[in-house]
């Protein structure tokens, strides 16, 4: 087994990375690159705690070989902001309505919620659930992350009224 | 100006300090710490539940150039990873690495290597040759003669313990003469209650880093809820002095009680650590975090004497807990389950009997609740069921005997005792008893039809902290130092530990509420063992009652070393002197009330005396509470079961708790609807089984078998809805108790008395699985299986 | 405990071709060396745990001369479609219904976006979520090699627990199946702890409805069997008859009946054998509504 170049834009920014072919995805993130906002908490695909978007799309990091995402352009829950900072529509409600306890779930609930908001911008409580379903959080009962997910629907409405 | 008896910080719904770095991911968790030439490291773990090591060959992870470590390598130091205990009721049965394995999982060797995937290959080129002994699974197998021997002695405090059946202790508590109890009652009332193996499930797998220090010492970052206690364990397993091990303070993904303890992997990385002379961090996998700890199951046999009238002559309880391969401390466990039992229904004559024993599982540690949720499962159904059989109502009942103002409460077991001076009980019930319109309630048997719903009401509470006026069993105080900047901005530090539920938020409430600057001014510094005084523990729901008491009483040090700095520079007596935080400047202003002049601002004053070389406003101290109080919690559930297939669904909740003044009250309240989902998954889903033959759990350790709620299993946000009581506590800071634990106490009990509701069966074992719920329906309505 | 579920702990080389012909090549020449990835969620985990450790990875993820749709008399469904794609393409699709809810059930979003319809149905598994519904169609599917192609029915393709009738050297190209008769809709039924979870166990519905005449009514269950099945006899009973709830009990002991599943964990058989009953009706009431026998 050898190692290999593997190209990626993580967050905008290009990276030439040299990686064996059977590391994860999750793991080059977090240790190959430094991103540790993309978290390792089930290895089963069961929680998606490591949910990066490859392509915009929400994938599980622990159940993709970093390989085979090559010439994607993968994004990470450090990469939603603005490049200003300004935090992007969904975190600001996360953090307004203490949607929050440990924060172990949080950047894979958000990436997720924002998949959630660009497909369907008024999604009932029923379909947010649904979709953040391969998502598990043990602190909250999910009610104050499910406020937060309703609560940037509405203020998207508003803006957009 | 300030509106009287008005809280400025306290109760306001602020942005939590730290939801900035985590809606971001820049918090960093132990997990997340990666330090220059790091090594990763991984454990050889026993595949057998009971077995001896005959020999052990490391021969080719060595010519892999890793640093490798057995339990030959590692101090003979014999430990108890949790030191909330005075070190007389310590039981000690555990080694940094060991020869013999207890449960499957137990570490005998680790390796440390440039990465985790050539640790993994290391680790698994070990050879070892080993004796396989026969395990036992089941407690009351386990206490029979001749049964397999988990251990043959370990250590209490210093000295050698022998273990006799497997019986890790006991405890027996009485008061006055139970069985005259018994005999004076009209009705007797007896059953035997269960709740299963839960695994806490924290979303972060234990983690620690720790780098080796050109003075010999070491610095830890690692999964913990106690920097201090981890620091004291570690000094005294590896001899390093306590100033040479800093211990910091990280940001933790869930606990539930999980690390209470010192994780034991934390030792392994630090033996590496020494060994390799490099950074060497330890994060389990998820099944090795699932064969690490567990919650205590219990079997409690209860029993009840009543008046006709509905008076508690007597009460019994008598619980076996299965403990798994180490003692964790069960010892305090079996002494707060019997304070669980006798502060919720008075009893003028009472006993308790409480044995932990060993088995070849993965340990049992505390898990929210610290036996509660089991001896309020128990008690809060054998509750339902008089009042059923004597034809009370429910809440009626309840409010007849519970424990409440003025009276005895031990919050700790026999030895931490201390008065009610607050109590919502009475409110709770009242107010969420019409919420969920519980008079509309009907009789199981008048409902028809696939689907049923039924009510269910059950109540409990929790300590705040483990304080008391003498010392007892079991060590609490905390540490704070509070410091007024030379702008006016407030910095404190502690040892206390956020688990999510907003301590450090509150503590940072407390302090601006007590100096009167703006929430906003406050910062919470990051802490480690260097710098902050000596703190127990965030446990027993004791962060904001005692972490709180002693940071409030930091922040008057400092405010009336400010206010002496004042008078000084406007000429007022400091003792007329008051702070109110001023919105337009952010500023805590210092003024004479009653008049508008001689103002000057916190930040002023603050920089004079630097310039003038008066010093800091600086408060540091240690304080112990000298009280517990109960922080009481009321659940209504409604549930729906299919009576076709035994599924059950929640479809409206009521959670109220008695938290005092709620400090946080959109995180308080958070903790309220966790705690409900937790506790539903404690009643109808969670458990861990093994599998006798292997040892192993046959869910296998990930989460593709273990199961907990999902966010579509939950009802509806607007059908949760939770509350406060509306109460002060005379001896909390700014009146508050605490929440924690408290959230999940009486869940289970709610759900089981909701399902009797509605189909008129009653469950006393939990999990109540569609399995065992329709099988109970089907013999019900009389159907052959 | 010889598994980590944060990184693979075996080597493999790693290949992602551009073609069919490329991937059938390094099949043929690496044998049972050689496992396929598409999505990655079943083969990922099984590397995790031990359970399979390949030398050679071949991705055909990138392969989009297999995510393709062909409607006509013939459905035609390209085995690379992932999940999200086959359940918007048929979200309003009334006798499909039951392969929606299938995927519906899946859920995950994240496993909605890798995981695809070909493996689902290639790794053999009997709770494979696709499989029931497809089963009621009379699928088909062709496995491709480099020396042969063949189409074998679905029914034909499990036959073992976790065991296929494909060659080492062979990939799922296709599922198709005659386009349903109208009149006819399905339904998706399962049972499972949490929200999102394995099946504990399934079952599929597809109804023809002639007024009020059952004109077919096809039964297939997942997890009920070592491999996922039709229920023929409990079909019989419901074939041509007028609809009756006695008829609907009857034919719903008659599926309780016809299952063969492995007893484990807290779910029994005969627990396994009431829910399918319920299932059955669930979801034979659900597609019968829809069949519209107004018509």
């Amino acid at each position: 087994m050898k190692k290999q170049t593997l190209n990626l834009n993580i967050n905008g920014e290009d990276f030439e990375l040299r990686i064996f072919p059977n590391e994860l995805l999750v793991n080059v993130v977090r240790e190959t690159v430094g991103l540790t906002g993309t978290k390792y908490a089930c290895g089963t695909g069961q929680c998606g705690a490591c949910t990066v978007l490859v392509d915009d799309e929400p994938v599980l990091g622990c159940m993709t070989l970093a390989v085979s995402a090559a010439g994607s352009k993968i994004t990470t829950i450090e990469g939603i902001a603005e490049p200003d900072g300004k935090l992007d529509p969904l975190q600001d409600a996360f953090l307004k309505t203490n949607a929050i306890q440990c924060g172990f779930c949080t950047p894979g609930m958000i990436l997720v919620g924002k998949d959630l908001l660009k497909k369907n911008t008024n999604p009932t409580e029923n379909e947010i659930r649904h979709h953040i379903k391969g998502n598990l959080c043990r602190c909250t009962g999910y009610n104050g992350i499910v406020r937060a997910i309703k609560k940037c629907r509405d203020d998207m409405a508003e803006r957009n009224l | 100006m300030m509106e009287k008896n008005k809280f400025n910080a306290v109760s306001k719904i602020t942005r939590r300090k730290d939801g900035m770095a985590k809606v971001t991911g820049k918090e960093t968790y132990s997990s997340d710490v990666r330090l220059p030439h790091m090594l990763y490291a991984r454990v050889l773990r026993s595949p057998y539940p009971h077995a001896r090591i005959k020999s052990i060959d490391t021969s080719e992870a060595e010519k892999m150039g890793v640093v490798c470590i057995t339990y030959k390598d590692t101090p003979d130091f014999k430990y108890n990873e949790r030191q909330v205990s005075i070190p007389e009721k310590t039981y000690r049965d555990r080694n940094v690495l060991s020869e013999k394995a207890h449960h499957v999982g137990e570490g005998f060797a680790a390796v440390a290597a440039k990465t985790e995937a050539l640790a993994e290959k290391a680790v698994r080129s070990i050879k070892v040759d080993y004796e396989v002994l026969p395990g036992v699974f089941d407690p009351y197998e386990a206490m029979k003669p001749g049964a397999p021997k988990v251990y043959d002695e370990i250590l209490l405090g210093e000295n050698v313990l022998p273990i006799e059946n497997n019986i890790a202790c006991k405890r027996q508590v009485s008061e006055g003469d139970v069985e005259k109890g018994f005999a004076e009652a009209d009705f007797i009332f007896e059953h035997e209650f269960k709740t299963g193996r839960v695994y806490h499930a924290q979303m972060e797998t234990k983690s620690v880093v720790c780098r080796p220090e050109p003075d010999g010492g070491i610095t830890v970052w690692p999964t913990t809820q106690s920097i201090h206690n981890t620091r004291q364990l570690l000094g005294a397993i590896f001899d390093i002095p306590l100033n040479k091990v800093n211990v910091h303070r990280v940001a933790i993904g869930g606990a539930f009680g999980s690390s209470i303890q010192m994780n034991t992997c934390i030792p392994i990385s630090v033996a590496l650590a020494l060994k390799a002379q490099k950074p060497v961090k330890l994060s389990l996998t998820r099944e090795e975090d699932m064969y690490d700890h567990c919650k205590y199951p219990s079997i409690i046999h209860l029993k009840y004497g009543l008046k006709k009238d509905g008076t508690i002559t007597a009460g019994e309880m008598k619980t076996v807990v299965d403990i798994g391969g180490h003692n964790i401390q069960a010892y305090p466990l079996l002494g707060c389950m019997s304070g669980w039992f006798v502060s919720l229904y008075r009893m003028p004559h009472l006993n308790f009997e409480g044995t932990a024993v060993y088995t070849n599982k993965a340990p049992g540690c505390a898990m929210q609740g610290y036996g509660n949720p089991q001896v309020s499962f128990a008690v809060e159904s054998m509750i339902d069921m008089i009042a059923e059989k004597m034809g009370m109502d429910a809440i009626q009942l309840r409010l007849k005997n519970y424990v409440g103002l003025g009276e005895t409460f031990w919050g700790q077991g026999p030895t931490v005792r201390s008065i009610i001076r607050s109590c919502g009980v009475e409110e709770m019930l009242l107010k969420g008893k019409d919420m969920i319109e519980w008079d509309e309630r009907i009789k199981p048997e008048m409902k028809t039809g696939r689907y049923r719903r039924g009510v269910g009401v059950a109540r409990g509470f929790h300590t705040s902290g483990t304080g008391a006026p003498t010392p007892g069993e079991v060590i609490d105080y905390s540490t704070a130092m509070v410091k007024v900047n030379e702008d006016g901005s407030v910095d404190v530090s502690t040892a206390l530990m956020c688990h999510g539920g907003g301590t450090l938020e509150a503590i940072a409430k407390i302090a601006a509420e007590e100096l009167g600057v703006p929430i906003d001014k406050v910062g919470i510094s990051p802490s480690d063992t260097r710098n902050t005084g000596y703190d127990v523990c965030t446990h027993a729901t004791r962060g904001i009652y005692c972490g709180g008491a002693s940071v409030q009483r930091a922040a008057k040090k400092a405010k009336e070393r400010l206010l002496e700095f004042a008078s000084r520079l406007i000429d007022v007596n400091p003792e007329a002197l008051k702070i109110y935080p001023e919105e337009g400047t952010g500023q805590g202003i210092i003024y004479l009330p009653g008049t508008l002049q001689k103002n000057i601002s916190v930040g002023e004053v603050a920089k004079m005396a630097q310039l003038k070389g008066w010093g800091t406003a600086i408060g540091v101290i240690s304080h112990r509470q000298v009280n517990c109080p109960p922080c009481f919690v009321t659940n209504f559930i409604e549930v729906e079961v299919d009576t076709w297939t035994g599924e059950i669904k929640t479809t409206r909740a009521v959670a109220a708790v008695d938290c005092g003044t709620p400090v946080n009250p959109d995180l308080a309240a958070g903790q309220l609807e966790g705690g409900l989902c937790r506790g539903i998954g404690l009643a109808l889903l969670e458990d861990t089984e093994y599998d006798t033959e292997s040892g192993e759990l046959t869910c296998g350790g990930t989460f593709v078998d273990y199961k907990f709620y999902t966010p579509v299993d939950m009802p509806p946000v607007e059908h949760v809805r939770t509350f406060f009581a509306t109460t002060y506590e005379p001896t909390g800071p700014f009146g508050a108790k605490g929440v924690g634990e408290a959230a999940n106490n009486a869940t289970a009990a709610a759900v089981a008395n909701a399902i009797y509701n509605a189909v008129g069966i009653r469950f006393a074992e939990a999990p109540m699985t569609p399995e065992v719920v329709l099988a109970a329906l089907q013999k019900q309505a009389g159907v052959e299986k | 405990m010889k598994m980590n579920t944060r990184i693979i702990s075996h080597e493999f080389d790693y290949h992602a071709p551009d073609t069919i012909r490329e991937v059938l090549e390094m099949l043929d020449q690496h044998g049972s060396d050689a496992k396929i990835i598409a999505g990655g969620t079943d083969l990922i985990t099984q590397m995790k745990m031990g359970k399979r450790t390949p030398s050679h990875v071949v991705d055909i993820r990138k392969l989009k001369d297999l995510r393709y749709y062909v409607e006509g008399a013939v459905i035609k469904i390209g085995a690379g479609n992932n999940f999200r794609s086959v359940m918007e393409h048929f979200a309003n699709n009334v006798p499909c219904r039951g392969l929606y809810e299938a995927i519906y059930s899946i859920g995950k979003t994240q496993v909605l976006n890798m995981g695809t319809i070909g493996g689902n149905l290639s790794n053999g598994s009997p709770k494979a979520d696709t499989a029931p519904p497809l089963l009621t169609y009379n699928a088909r599917v062709k496995l491709l090699s480099l020396k042969s192609e063949r189409l074998i029915d679905l029914k034909d393709l499990h036959v073992g627990y976790n065991k296929t009738v494909m060659e080492e050297n062979e990939i799922m190209t296709e599922i198709q199946f005659d386009a349903l008769p109208k009149n006819t809709a399905g339904a998706f039924e399962k049972k499972a702890r949490v929200g999102s979870d394995i099946s504990k166990i399934t079952c599929a519905v597809t109804v023809t409805r002639d007024n009020d005449v059952c004109r077919n009514c096809n039964i297939a269950l997942g997890a009920a069997a070592p491999v996922p099945m039709r229920a023929p006899v409990a079909e019989s009973i419901m074939k041509g008859r007028p609809f009756s709830d006695q008829l609907l009990e009857d034919t719903a002991l008659q599926v309780g009946r016809e299952i063969n599943p492995p007893a484990y964990g807290r779910t029994s058989v005969e627990y396994r054998r009431e829910m399918v009953a319920v299932m059955f009706k669930d979801g034979f009431k659900r597609a019968w509504e829809q069949a519209g026998g107004d018509k």
